[in-house]
């Protein structure tokens, strides 16, 4: 019917460079950025942007939990677990425009008599959503146009740029 | 400076003098120049009279009458330049007619007649209405004062930065 | 003389300091002073006066101005009859002055966390006199004000005196009223408000709130201390409940920050005694790896919600932390490692609850975790935590947990294989309780879990566009081999887990660690995802699961061959429509236990309409552990009825109980310099009582809102997708 073991029947989508840094210190999803880009044999990811041919720059993450379902006793029955993650993506000196916004959706059976149980709960929903943005992330950064490579001109000169996190 | 009016007057120019004894009146014409004292004076025609009394009035006129003289107690320089001058030693009181400008130690007076009064530095600039030059306006330009006295001088500089 | 007569004295360069005049005519002495008369215009630096006559003290660098004058100072202009100014010290008077102040305030303070950079907003209005203080500062008497555009007469701020300060970028109104269309709708002895800067953004103006917790009427102040540091005192005038002072201290350095909030009512005229509410947070970065944080919340009693908070604060505020923490976190090569020591007691506000309602307070907790990558693949971690567990009512004790494990990573872009080996050791120390003595409980578990997956591709159309499919077997075996019932052991932080795909992949269907499940089981879900071959965007992911018991869980009462069966199905399928939706069957009663689908269409800011259905075999109720079945649907919308007005609207409703939970209906109107967002909410806040309430705020564009400040969290709740119209 069609189906090929990804990466073995058919071409798998590059990545657009080979080479990369990524930025993301203290961020939460950074490990499983990580985790996801060792899946690729032909990208190695260096630990300085220096001679990176892309910079990937986790700008900023947020994680909001609101109140998704109330019983009919005013009690929260459901939360709705929001996680955004936003990263830049600097390829060859140049930045790649719109930065890429990942929102990834959980929902969180609750109830108020077992808050300690529901928190860890949380958090293993938490950890489960940040490893399914890093898998879209990942994926999307396949589709991204390259922007036009720098003029010849004295913008080519102009050193790595190594963009401001 | 007042120490001007004792000194001589020696007037020189291209085309020489006419001297009437009786009214005390000379003419002079062609790139005439007047001194006395620290004054120095320029013009194309200079009529000066002179009263029984020693009082001397001056009119010079031309393309462009230019003068310059040294102020008392070493305090700079005025300068000026008009169409006509009329200058009344007696009275201490000059008038410029026509583009006139007056300069005092980087101060500018613009207009189209200026009146000074050399002794009281009292002076007055008429713009002459609409169909005079530069449209009947009158401008002055006053350097900003930086002497030790002014201590605000320093503020507004500090101040025009931080616009 | 037609053309340019030679110019023989130039005039001196520009320089900063200089002054130019220009007049129809000028008299004077030099050096001393100066006359000008007609069309006056002098300049000097930024800062330009037109006048019809004008004397300048040349020694006194004083500016005398008449008949009618116009300063421009910046992007600032004011104009009125006479002016006395000091050009040097850029102060002085000026009498009925009309003005326009459109600078940008280059001094903003540092903006509070997360506020977006300020929009130039031009205020004008007149007075009857201005006194200029500086180059920043302004003070106008019997002053009217707005930031309406020229010609807009919609509102008018008038007080007998304002300072304006754009340095610290405040605004204060002195005897103020408030003129709306001319129709006067409030008066303050002072009001502050930001003049283009970050700081609180917001005029604080006082609030109007009604509903069933009473009329009430709150005055804020906003005290700008320093630049990282700022508090703002609010008088409540409760007509119910009586008069409350709220007190919001906020400090914020490069190391640490934190806030400290709290409301006092000393007497409650219904209940004759004080009520109160704290809430401090502090977040401390203590270098190298360290860090301290605190988050403690506290109330009088456990009503106070109920009387004094909104739906969204009664509805969560049922266990309020109190917790401090320090934390040591540090990473190495191929690993990291953090400690973290931690007190945590919950105030719990149920209505006299049962045992079982109030949490385990941990006096302390002290947790390691750390993992280490090893060679060929695998990686080793531990989990380890020991804690002092104290109850009013239950068994109190010590536990602590060791869970050392090591497992292999094989990881293809065509599939991966995880198998996982560990050892939970757990330690109890119980303290007596009840009948039996103090005693020690230990459970050693040998774990074992394989995760293993594939993924297939294939391309394909899907609404007419080019889409990769993917498909993704996945399976996950779990082996404890475990034959007590450990019902001996207490129950500190365990609960069961729900089922959904995240829980399918766990070793433990309870979260904590006083119940491990004894296990043999296999859990298999298949996976697609549509993937929009233009942008990488997952337009719809379908997920199915299950779990196979092959051997009974000894910790469970009644075993059953498999797990509920899991279907998921949802994305964004263009940029407007969103679809969500889940499935849960019940293999024991072999009914439908769980579901819900949700859709949305969001074409435009200010357009979005959302329908929820949800459907619960079994759910709680209420707090009182009392079950039974939940059918609601929810229906919001935010939608452009007419030019510049919105109507805005929830409709949640129960079909079991057939009454509503919460109805919320109102509209927006924004006319360029102001906005008015009106709307009435009931909400349900136990099975017997609904609250109502009333929402008003007017916001005066530049300056903030009137009216209370929670209508944007609420209406952010009430319809997912809301945006602020005037945004």
């Amino acid at each position: 019917c069609g189906f090929h073991l990804r990466g073995l029947g058919g071409p798998l989508k590059p990545l657009p460079f080979s080479t990369m840094y990524l930025e993301a210190s203290g961020k939460g999803i950074e490990s499983d950025l990580r985790t996801v880009f060792a899946r690729d044999p032909k990208l190695t990811v260096m630990s300085a942007p220096k001679g990176a041919q892309a910079v990937v720059s986790v700008v900023s993450e947020n994680q909001s939990k609101d109140i998704l379902t109330i019983n009919t006793g005013g009690r929260i029955n459901e939360y709705q677990l929001t996680y955004t993650a936003v990263v830049r993506t600097v390829i060859g000196g140049v930045p790649v425009d719109p930065d890429m916004v990942v929102t990834v959706r959980r929902s969180l059976n609750y109830s108020d008599n077992q808050v300690l149980g529901k928190q860890q709960e949380e958090d293993l929903l938490w950890a489960d959503a940040r490893r399914d943005a890093a898998e879209q992330v990942v994926r999307r950064l396949a589709y991204l146009k390259v922007p036009a490579a720098p003029l010849a001109g004295p913008a080519s000169v102009k050193p790595d740029a190594v963009p401001q996190p | 400076e007042q120490a001007d009016k004792t000194k001589p007057i020696e007037i020189t120019s291209d085309n020489g003098c006419t001297m009437e004894q009786t009214k005390g009146v000379s003419t002079c014409t062609g790139n005439v120049v007047v001194i006395q004292g620290t004054l120095r004076l320029n013009a194309d025609k200079v009529v000066a009279t002179q009263d029984p009394q020693g009082n001397q009035t001056l009119q010079a006129t031309g393309r462009i009458v230019t003068f310059r003289q040294k102020l008392d107690n070493n305090s700079g320089w005025i300068e000026g330049q008009s169409s006509k001058l009329d200058y009344d030693s007696a009275k201490h009181f000059a008038v410029l007619t026509g583009n006139a400008r007056v300069k005092r130690n980087g101060d500018l007076v613009i207009g189209n007649v200026i009146t000074y009064d050399t002794q009281s530095e009292v002076y007055q600039v008429m713009g002459g209405g609409a169909n005079a030059g530069k449209g009947g306006r009158t401008t002055v330009i006053l350097q900003p004062k930086n002497t030790a006295s002014q201590p605000a001088a320093a503020k507004p500089a500090a101040g025009a930065a931080a616009q | 003389d037609d053309e340019e007569p030679p110019i023989a004295v130039p005039a001196p360069p520009k320089e900063p300091g200089q002054t130019v005049v220009h007049a129809d005519d000028l008299d004077g002495e030099m050096n001393v002073i100066l006359h000008a008369k007609g069309n006056v215009v002098v300049t000097r630096d930024d800062q330009k006066v037109e006048s019809d006559w004008l004397d300048y003290y040349q020694n006194k660098s004083r500016v005398k101005a008449g008949d009618r004058f116009r300063m421009t100072r910046g992007g600032d202009v004011i104009t009125g009859t006479t002016l006395d100014y000091n050009v040097d010290t850029y102060s002085g008077t000026g009498m009925d002055p009309v003005f326009s102040m459109a600078r940008q305030n280059q001094t903003a303070a540092k903006p509070a966390p997360g506020a977006q950079p300020a929009k130039p907003v031009t205020l004008r209005g007149d007075g009857s006199q201005v006194d200029f203080q500086g180059q920043n500062q302004y003070r106008v008497y019997g002053s009217r004000m707005t930031t309406c555009d020229p010609g807009d007469e919609a509102w008018y701020l008038k007080s007998s005196r304002t300072d304006l300060d754009y340095n610290a970028g405040v605004g204060v109104a002195h005897n103020a009223w408030m003129q709306f269309y001319g129709v006067p709708i409030l008066y303050s002895p002072w009001l502050d408000f930001p003049l283009n800067s970050n700081r609180k953004s917001g005029f604080l103006m006082p609030t109007f709130k009604t509903g069933s917790s009473g009329t009430e009427f709150s005055l804020p102040y906003y005290w700008n201390i320093a630049p990282n540091y700022d508090a703002t005192i609010t008088p409540h005038i409760n007509v119910k409940h009586g008069n409350m002072l709220a007190g919001e201290f906020r400090y914020l350095q490069p190391d640490y920050s934190g806030r400290i909030y709290t409301e006092q009512l000393p007497k409650d005229k219904l209940t004759d005694q004080s009520r109160y509410a704290w809430s401090a947070n502090h977040a401390q970065n203590l270098g190298n790896g360290l860090a301290f944080g605190m988050d403690f919340n506290q109330v009088s009693d456990n009503n106070y919600f109920t009387d004094f908070g909104d739906q969204v604060a009664i509805a969560s505020n049922v266990n309020l932390n109190r917790e401090v923490w320090l934390n040591y976190a540090r990473a190495w090569q191929g690993g990291g490692g953090n400690v973290t020591l931690r007190a945590q007691r919950y105030q719990n506000l149920t209505i006299n609850p049962a045992p079982g309602d109030i949490p385990y307070a941990k006096m302390p907790q002290l947790t390691f975790n750390a993992n280490q990558s090893l060679p060929a693949g695998f990686s080793a971690n531990l989990i380890s935590d020991l804690t002092r567990f104290d109850h009013p009512s239950l068994q109190n004790g010590e536990r602590l947990v060791l869970y050392p494990s090591v497992s292999w990573n094989f990881d293809r872009s065509w599939g991966f294989l995880r198998p996982k080996l560990g050892v939970n050791y757990t330690h109890y120390n119980l303290d007596a309780f009840g009948a039996n003595p103090s005693n020690v409980q230990t459970r050693t578990l040998p774990i074992f879990s394989t995760d293993a997956g594939l993924y297939f591709d294939r391309d394909t159309q899907f609404l007419g566009r080019d889409h990769l499919m993917t498909l993704e077997p996945r399976l996950f075996y779990v082996n404890i081999p475990n034959n007590k019932d450990q019902l001996s052991l207490p129950q500190f932080d365990t609960s069961l887990n729900d089922i959904n795909f995240a829980q399918l992949f766990t070793e433990n269907r309870y979260s904590g660690y006083d119940r491990i499940n004894g296990a043999n089981q296999i859990t298999t879900a298949l996976t697609s995802r549509f993937i929009d071959q233009s942008n990488g965007l997952e337009r719809l992911r379908l997920a199915v699961g299950k779990r196979f018991y092959l051997k009974d869980d000894v910790t469970q009462t009644v075993n059953q061959p498999s797990s509920d069966l899991l279907l998921s199905a949802g994305g964004d399928l263009t940029r407007e429509w969103r679809f969500d939706s889940s499935y849960q069957y019940n293999q024991q009663l072999g009914m439908t236990e769980r579901y819900n689908a949700q859709l949305r269409y969001n074409p435009a800011a200010g357009k979005v309409a959302s329908v929820r259905y949800r459907y619960g075999r079994y759910e709680q109720l209420d707090n009182s552990n009392n079950f039974g079945p939940m059918r609601q649907v929810d229906v919001a919308a935010q939608w452009p009825i007419a030019r510049r007005w919105y109507a805005i609207g929830r409709y949640n409703y129960s079909f079991i109980e057939r009454k509503p939970i919460e109805r919320l209906a109102g509209f927006e109107y924004n006319d360029g310099c102001w906005s008015l967002r009106m709307y009435s909410q009931r909400y349900v806040t136990d099975p017997t009582t609904t609250k109502n309430a009333w929402f008003f705020q007017l916001e005066l564009k530049g300056l903030g809102a009137l009216g209370n400040n929670g209508v944007q969290d609420t209406l952010r709740l009430a319809v997912p997708g809301y945006t602020k119209i005037n945004e």
